[in-house]
């Protein structure tokens, strides 16, 4: 090629531009406006309520609502909780509930990731989805059935037990709360660890044999290093999870007189009789943030925030498969058990109650008892269709607010460089330690104190709903975004697009994928939810989990037992439809 | 294409002038951070490109090329300073027009072609979001996929695509409103090396046959050379040299530029005596010799001789006495295919010479070496030591091309 250079340097400048008529001299970019907006919502949402328990936890509240005209400020309520020898004991109460069903979670699912990635255990996709099936059940319905099965006075099995062997086990207590929560626990920490394990490359592993290093070398040094990071990861995760858990608390820890801290505030703030005290239920509060933020923040300070947001790495090779020999079976036997402990028998145990007209063990004259009556009077129920409705929009609404401010957050962390981002990150990581009994509590003292017309009804659930899974839907957007290259953002801008183009053309169709997961994700787990709807419920804003609750409560043991069976049903179906769109990206 | 183009100017001179698509760059700063982390990126650069010419930034790795691009596209807001595109102020201080406004084309460096759209919707994707509805889209489209080779392809996914492609899709995208303003940021950086070679040539010749202005963005001294009208070499968020190629080449203002653009060896010495002619004396380090001199450079300053390897001449022994000839060791020699890449020893200093391969001389001989006064500069030593000493060049081998650039 010739050069085609040599010609002068560029001649005199041109002549000045023709002038246009001057614009404004400056308007706020888009992103700006964006920024802040978003900020003032999450601090709307956020923010709000955590001022809120602060506030009502230094109140007077004994004669009325906190912040309310005729409180004082006091220090009263520290020293009431804190003077209190029940707060100790709820304290160690829910230390050692959420270390032992921890244990038990993780053992297993360990145990089970690593039989199914990489072991050749018959069957592993069937073993796959029927470990991850009990998901689908809420806490709630299972701890139901674990005390239709082990109650001590006509528990199914404490009857067989009784009969055969002369003992009965006692679900009501500590050890059987720890029990149901830890099997229930299981499905999900399966699946957060059987991801790290996939997503681990076995060319790392590979490497390090091919330099010398023996198998427990190379599991010491490269595998468990390498696996720490997710596990430490997951574990953070349910250590929040299992402290803010009301559902075993409530079904099997109040007849065992075993009392927790979500459990506490739920009585101090709901009592069943006298008036709620509104400041010590804050201040238990406040104790529950304190428990779990230490773990968040040392796990983040430990792993970072890039770490956490690292993309699982597509499979490139399937890595060797240890052969089992003659302990195959034995291990899909054990697998098997855990299935039929965890999902078969509860949910058995639900259907035959639930075509009982009254609960008693299983006898010739129980089987010619057997009636679809409670189906039908459910069926039949205006209370329970308005229910289901309330669930529905609770689910979509939630979902819907939640994914849309997550992605727009996360699209603000990941590609703004303005100084607001470390408070995005803040506000979308803050409900994370909040625990569930404290946003329901400090929402619903917000909307008694604020004249917005919506406590009692549905929205004050669906924007307490949309609050607690802010945190869950940003991490999925934020993965989502951050797999998506700015430069095809830049591109559309470049091609003559508006933000709003790019948008709707680009950004939207291509986070497609992670807006329907994490749409499902947070569906679900509404619709799955007990807290919040206890929180703040009313007789307008019953939902699926409320009533069945209040049915249980009640002593309706039929018509909690009909209700159960469709709702596992539901949540069911509704869970392998996302496990399998989750699979499928 | 070309037929529209002289109909589009044909029109436009009916109704007016005809169409500017200069672009000027004045005063532009830009300026990362805030507080302690503030960084300069771009520190008051101005220059111009006149229409349907071909420009390139030029410049080591974080000298700022791609901020002044990404502030001209308007993807980076500048701190300070003015852009015109065309006959519109795009950015001073009362102004600024969105991206999306501007009417540019972008090649970014990863291509970032859309993978949820075929090969056809990405290209269509500008004329569809324009504000003017354009109605034969669909030819329009077809037509520069043609130019860049592609119309075959057109209803392909991007992942099934190789680089190559995916870079013509990326061009064609950034061809098609027919911009005034062609930006192409390293768009070649991501090919290998054959094919970089005739993407570079193809490209060149589609922007010559479209007459549309680039900025062209490379740290790569000989894509510079080969494809542009000028070349900006930048250096710490700087202009440091501003020139047509051969310019550049033949006459570095400073270390820096001789050491960037090509290969070249430097003898110290003090500027003795200046001629008319634009030659002159310099006392150096190897001897005395006579070069051309730099308009920078005055009698009496220590100034740098640079020489590039293919103007060194060697000769056999018992011609030292003339002028600019000096005795020399064969260091070693690398052969290069088409000749030697010698390393030479010229009184301590090290000099390089690109021979043809007939030529005696091997590792260790004597020989001398002839510096011809026309083929050396005397440039201005500068404070700094010159930067990378020779040798230590930032090349890639596979463009050592010996003679391939004169
Ligand atoms: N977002 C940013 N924040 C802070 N500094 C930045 C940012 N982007 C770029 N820089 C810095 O600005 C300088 C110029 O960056 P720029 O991307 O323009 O370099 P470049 O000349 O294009 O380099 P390369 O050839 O490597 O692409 C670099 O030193 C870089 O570290
Ligand atoms: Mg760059």
């Amino acid at each position: 090629m010739t050069l085609l250079g040599d010609r002068p340097a560029a001649a005199a400048p041109p002549p000045p531009p023709a002038a246009r008529p001057s614009r404004r001299s400056w308007r706020p970019s888009g992103r700006v406006v964006l920024t802040v907006v978003v900020v003032a919502i999450l601090l709307y949402l956020v923010a709000g309520p955590l001022i809120m328990l602060v506030g009502s936890s230094f109140q007077d509240s004994s004669t009325g609502l906190p912040l309310s005209a005729g409180a004082e400020w006091t220090l009263e309520n520290y020293t009431r909780v804190f003077g209190n020898e029940q707060t100790y004991t709820a304290l160690g109460n829910t230390l050692i509930f959420a270390g032992g069903a921890l244990a038990i979670a993780f053992t297993l699912a360990v145990l089970f990731a690593w039989l199914i990635e990489r072991t050749d255990i018959p069957f592993p996709n069937a073993s796959f989805v029927l470990l991850v099936a009990p998901s689908g059940m809420p806490f709630l319905i299972v701890s139901i059935a674990w005390s239709l099965l082990l109650n001590p006075t006509n528990g199914l099995i404490n009857q067989l037990l009784d009969t055969w062997f002369g003992f009965t086990v006692n679900i009501y207590s500590m050890a059987g709360m720890i029990f149901v929560q830890g099997i229930g626990m299981v499905p999900i920490t399966f699946l957060l660890v059987s991801a790290a394990i996939k997503g681990m490359s076995s060319s790392l592993e590979d490497a390090a044999s091919t330099s010398g290093a023996t198998l427990p070398q190379t599991l010491r040094r490269v595998t468990v290093p390498m696996m720490t990071p997710a596990l430490l990861g997951a574990f953070v995760y349910l250590i929040v999870n299992v402290v803010d858990t009301l559902d075993v608390p409530l079904v099997l820890g109040l007849p065992g007189h075993e009392i927790v801290l979500s459990s506490q505030v739920y009585l101090t703030s709901r009592p069943p009789a006298g008036l709620p005290d509104y400041g010590a239920a804050s201040v238990y509060g406040i104790l529950m943030i304190g428990m779990v933020i230490v773990p968040l923040l040392v796990y983040n300070r430990l792993i970072g925030r890039a770490n956490a947001y690292t993309t699982i790495g597509s499979r490139a090779r399937h890595p060797k498969k240890l052969q089992l020999g003659i302990w195959r079976y034995p291990a899909l036997g054990l697998l098997g058990l855990y299935v039929l402990i965890g999902f078969v028998l509860p949910f058995l145990v639900l259907i035959w109650v639930s075509i009982q007209p009254f609960y008693e063990g299983i006898s010739q004259a129980a089987v010619d008892r057997i009636t679809f009556d409670g189906y039908r009077d459910i069926f039949s129920s205006g209370a329970v269709g308005e229910a289901f409705l309330n669930t529905l929009i609770l689910g979509a609404a939630a979902g819907i607010t939640a994914v849309a401010l997550a992605t727009l957050t996360s699209w603000l962390i990941v590609r703004s460089r303005s100084r607001a981002t470390w408070m995005l990150d803040l506000l979308a990581f803050m409900p994370h330690a909040f625990p569930g009994v404290a946003i329901g509590l400090s929402i619903s003292l917000i909307y008694l104190v604020l004249p917005i017309p919506i406590y009692g009804t549905i929205w004050i659930v669906v924007l307490a709903m949309a609050t607690q899974y802010v945190s869950l839907g940003t991490r999925l957007t934020t993965s989502g975004i951050v797999q998506i290259q700015e430069t095809l953002e830049k591109a559309g801008a470049t091609s003559g697009a508006a933000m709003r183009t790019v948008w709707r053309r680009i950004l939207v169709p291509l986070l497609r994928p992670a807006f329907v997961n994490a749409f499902l994700l947070v569906f679900l787990a509404s619709i799955q939810n007990l807290t919040l709807p206890l929180m703040l419920q009313s007789p307008d804003n019953t939902v699926a989990s409320t009533l069945l609750w209040g049915h249980w409560d009640r002593g309706n043991v039929t018509s909690a037992a009909v209700l159960s069976v469709v709702m596992t049903i539901i949540t069911v179906l509704a869970a392998g439809f996302l496990r399998n769109t989750t699979r499928k990206m | 294409m070309n037929e529209t183009r002289e109909a589009d100017e044909l029109e436009v001179e009916e109704t007016g002038g005809p169409r500017k698509h200069a672009i000027h760059v004045r005063g532009l700063e830009h300026v990362y951070g805030t507080g302690k982390k503030k960084f300069t990126a771009v520190d008051h650069i101005s220059f111009s490109v006149e229409e349907s010419r071909f420009y390139t930034l030029l410049g080591p790795s974080g000298c700022g090329k791609s901020t002044t691009l990404h502030c001209i596209a308007g993807l980076e807001r500048p701190t300070s300073g003015e852009i015109e595109l065309g006959d519109t102020v795009v950015v001073s201080s009362r102004r600024f027009v969105p991206t999306h406004r501007r009417d540019i084309g972008m090649v970014f460096q990863d291509y970032a072609v859309w993978p949820h759209m075929t090969v056809f919707e990405n290209v269509a994707f500008p004329l569809r979001v324009s504000r003017h509805k354009v109605r034969d889209v669909k030819e329009r489209v077809m037509r520069i996929l043609e130019t860049v080779g592609m119309a075959h392809l057109s209803q392909r996914r991007p992942s099934e695509l190789s680089g190559g492609q995916q870079q013509r899709v990326s061009l064609a995208r950034a061809l098609v409103r027919e911009p005034s303003v062609l930006l192409l940021d390293e768009p070649l950086s991501n090919l290998d090396a054959t094919l970089r070679e005739q993407m570079r040539a193809e490209l060149r010749q589609i922007q010559r046959r479209l007459k549309v202005t680039t900025i062209f963005v490379t740290h790569d001294q000989y894509e510079a050379l080969a494809m542009s009208n000028r070349i900006a070499v930048m250096r710490n968020g700087t202009i440091v040299q501003e020139g047509t190629p051969r310019e550049i080449y033949r006459e570095p203002k400073d270390a820096f530029v001789a050491s960037f653009i090509g290969v070249s060896s430097f003898i110290e010495g003090t500027l003795q005596t200046t001629d008319d002619d634009g030659f002159g004396w310099v006392d150096s380090n190897v001897g005395r010799m006579r070069t051309r001199v730099s308009p920078d450079a005055v009698a009496g300053d220590r100034v740098l001789v640079v020489v590039r390897p293919e103007g060194v001449v060697l000769q056999p022994l018992g011609t030292e006495s003339q002028e600019n000839h000096f005795p020399a060791v064969v260091d070693y020699r690398l052969y290069l295919g088409g000749g030697y890449d010698y390393r030479l020893q010229v009184g301590g200093v090290p000099v390089r010479a690109t021979r043809p391969a007939n030529e005696p001389y091997r590792n260790k001989d004597k020989a001398v070496v002839h510096l011809p006064a026309e083929e050396c500069i005397a440039i201005p030593a500068g404070e700094e030591q010159h930067a990378p000493p020779p040798g230590t060049i930032p090349e890639d081998p596979r463009d050592q091309v010996p003679g391939g650039l004169t």
